[in-house]
């Protein structure tokens, strides 16, 4: 699945594990599990890191009993309309997650902005739409908006939001 | 012009958006995006599809512009569409004839005037609305613009909440007396002081109308300035995560309050706040200050608060007395008035604007009002600003410019949405109802002795024409190929708010005027003295007017 990370398609080092998936998988590499399954993925022996899949409907309850113990959530989009995922974002971030976030699903070009603003690294989407959308779309409208008003939403390498960039001391 | 001013980071974000709108375009062009990908995009930038072509809608933040932005409004309305544009209920214009291949053009022309048409549509936070007399009432306790501005940039591409449930609207009013509906919005600001005396505001959430209105509910009795940003996100992300997305009409915040429960609600919002870094209060307060002073007071000149020209014209001449006596609002500067020009004309499309009306309001705001106009969500147009000395020379530029109508509040000054001559969603004509009900109460002198009395008419349950807190509402529907209207009777949209009750059956396009004398002759009849309508309809109740509307059917 290509993955986007900053505008740029990279490699996906995380394979993803189904709900239906032999319990063997669980122990090898680095693995993105089910919500139900990660509590098994946790306790065995394994030699990679685990992360989990929320969806998008997770009960929002359970979002802070995830940091601290996994190194990477996945967020799905069922469709790039339902913009639900990046306040769960928002929230796992305000929360104290420090992992990675990726953010799964038919997002377009004009939401990777957004998509980092709210605190996600990457974006995976599946190959269908990687064929319409190229990395370079995600890239020219990322560097379209440099900056937002809102503050703590900048994007990944504005320094400061219009916010505080005009009341910066001084 | 007293008005919020662009500086280098807003033009930015206007040019930026124009950039990606021209790249979206491209992108629908190659392929690149889906027609189900480019909708929302374009929606988001004012451009809905119609019935018979593409509307451009343009946002007026909080109903503000200059002489210079209405200009270019009438350019606009020349060159690129039928010479005319439509104020809407929300203090936006919009052109109704477009051509897809032009719309990156406009938008240009608009930016050199620091306009656009950015979140006019979509599922996301709408331009923010507020008092028409904003900063000017003498009834007002503070000016709500700075904070409206303030949430205009806040709301501008939030890249949190970009992709709602459904579009979000955000009302303020600085005054007791609301005039910005703000219990009939998702978000509705009133400006309060808290036990100390420190400014802020009191905020409503869950009002709304379309198929199911209903009226806000107060979520916090005084929220402390400086935390305004920070609560908002806090009602918005917990909107975004538990909004309904399974059903559209049920998406809006109105139905979450509901089905949560006003208390359950509270406690998400308030959990939700307090997990929120609160990073940004002293920057919100030092950027409301930087707002505040572009909305100083203009340069009034100290007059006393009676001016002995306009006494003497109005003695003289019964027609500006008349119109005097109607269009003007108190003014908190002695000697000062507001104006207000209605767009309402006998026979006419309510809020069409011709450019030869918006060139002949920009000269006068130029002349008598420091080149300041405001759009109401009543579809008119305010000179905030205008010397009583002067009034008599504005009213004679009005009525050359054919804008002199004495109606303001009056039974033809009604409200009524674009319906079937160009909604796709319309399931019946109001442009039509509308006129033909100003046409049966020309009469100025009968308007006069009805009193006020707000008619709003929609041309489906989505009600963008307000009908539910008309105090006389009308509902275009369909049955059976027919058009037919259904009459409710006691909606108020201010701090008194009210849904309109069912009058009965409905009533057939050629029936409603009929139908709406019938009930205006029967208040004539019961009223007591100086009682307007909606209060005789609150003490006697909607079914007072059953027999008077159904006796002869
Ligand atoms: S109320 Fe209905 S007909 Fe009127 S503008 Fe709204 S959607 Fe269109």
């Amino acid at each position: 699945m290509p993955i986007i990370r900053h505008g740029s398609a990279v490699a996906d080092d995380w394979t993803l594990i189904g709900p239906e998936d032999a319990d063997a998988a669980l122990s090898d590499g680095d693995v993105i599990v089910p919500l139900a399954r990660l509590d098994d993925a946790l306790a065995v022996e394994r030699n990679g890191r685990v992360g989990v899949d929320i969806g998008n409907d997770a009960d929002t309850g359970t979002l802070q009993g995830l940091v601290g113990r996994v190194d990477l959530i996945q967020i799905d989009f069922p469709s790039f309309a339902d913009g639900r995922g990046f306040s769960l974002a928002k929230r796992l971030r305000n929360l104290g997650f420090e992992g990675v976030l990726r953010a799964h699903g038919p997002l377009i070009a004009d939401q990777a902005a957004f998509a980092e603003s709210c605190g996600f690294d990457e974006i995976a989407i599946d190959d269908l739409h990687a064929a319409r959308q190229a990395a370079e779309h995600f890239a020219e409208i990322r560097s379209v908006f440099a900056t937002t008003y809102q503050e703590g939403l900048e994007p990944a390498g504005a320094k400061r939001s219009i916010l505080s960039a005009r009341h910066a001391a001084g | 012009m007293y008005m919020y001013r662009y500086d280098e980071f807003d033009r930015q974000m206007v040019r930026a958006r124009v950039a990606e709108f021209r790249s979206q375009i491209e992108r629908r062009i190659s392929g690149a995006l889906t027609e189900d990908e480019f909708k929302p995009l374009r929606l988001m930038n004012g451009l809905y599809l119609q019935l018979h072509a593409y509307m451009l809608r343009v946002a007026i933040p909080y109903g503000q512009l200059s002489s210079r932005q209405l200009r270019t409004l009438a350019d606009i309305a020349d060159k690129y569409d039928r010479g005319y544009g439509h104020l809407t209920t929300r203090q936006n214009i919009q052109y109704n004839w477009p051509k897809l291949s032009e719309v990156a053009d406009i938008l240009d022309d608009l930016a050199g005037v620091e306009m656009h048409a950015i979140q006019t549509s979509g599922n996301c936070i709408r331009n923010v609305t507020s008092d028409p007399f904003a900063g000017v009432a003498a009834d007002e306790l503070e000016d709500p613009r700075p904070t409206a501005e303030l949430m205009r940039q806040w709301s501008t591409f939030h890249p949190e909440f970009s992709f709602l449930p459904r579009k979000f609207k955000i009302a303020i009013t600085g005054s007791p007396n609301d005039r910005a509906a703000v219990f009939f919005h998702d978000i509705g600001l009133r400006m309060v002081r808290g036990a100390n005396g420190a400014p802020g505001y009191e905020v409503i959430v869950g009002g709304g109308q379309g198929r199911t209105p209903m009226i806000g509910k107060v979520v916090r009795d005084y929220l402390p300035r400086g935390e305004l940003l920070g609560y908002l996100e806090a009602i918005m992300r917990v909107y975004n995560l538990h909004g309904r997305r399974d059903n559209k009409y049920k998406a809006r915040i109105k139905i979450l309050v509901h089905e949560l429960g006003l208390e359950q609600f509270k406690a998400e919002v308030e959990a939700e706040y307090t997990r929120k870094p609160q990073t940004d209060v002293a920057l919100s307060e030092a950027e409301l200050a930087r707002i505040s002073a572009y909305f100083a007071l203009p340069d009034y000149d100290a007059l006393p608060e009676r001016s002995e020209t306009f006494e003497t014209a109005r003695a003289s001449d019964p027609a500006f007395a008349q119109w005097a006596g109607r269009n003007l609002f108190t003014h908190k500067q002695p000697g000062y008035a507001a104006v207000t020009i209605t767009v309402k004309r006998v026979s006419g499309e309510p809020g069409d604007v011709t450019s030869h009306d918006m060139r002949a309001v920009a000269d006068l705001a130029d002349t008598y009002s420091f080149g300041g106009i405001r759009v109401t969500h009543e579809q008119n147009l305010v000179l905030a600003d205008v010397r009583k000395d002067d009034l008599y020379d504005l009213w004679k530029g009005l009525v050359v410019a054919g804008l002199a109508d004495a109606n303001k509040g009056l039974i033809s000054d009604i409200i009524a949405c674009p319906g079937m001559d160009y909604c796709a969603l319309a399931t019946a004509r109001s442009i039509p109802i509308a006129q033909a009900i100003s046409t049966r109460f020309a009469d100025t002198r009968r308007q006069e002795e009805i009193g006020p009395l707000a008619i709003k008419i929609s041309g489906c349950i989505n009600a963008c024409g307000h009908h539910h807190v008309g105090h006389i509402g009308i509902l275009g529907l369909e049955k059976a190929g027919e058009e037919f209207y259904q009459i409710t009777l006691g909606g108020d949209a201010t701090q008194t708010a009210a849904i309109g009750e069912r009058a009965g059956p409905g009533f057939s396009a050629d029936g409603v005027t009929d139908a709406i004398e019938r009930i205006v002759e029967h208040y004539l009849d019961v009223r007591d003295d100086g009682e307007t309508f909606l209060e005789t309809c609150r003490r006697l109740g909607p079914e007072t007017f059953k027999e008077a509307l159904y006796a002869d059917h």
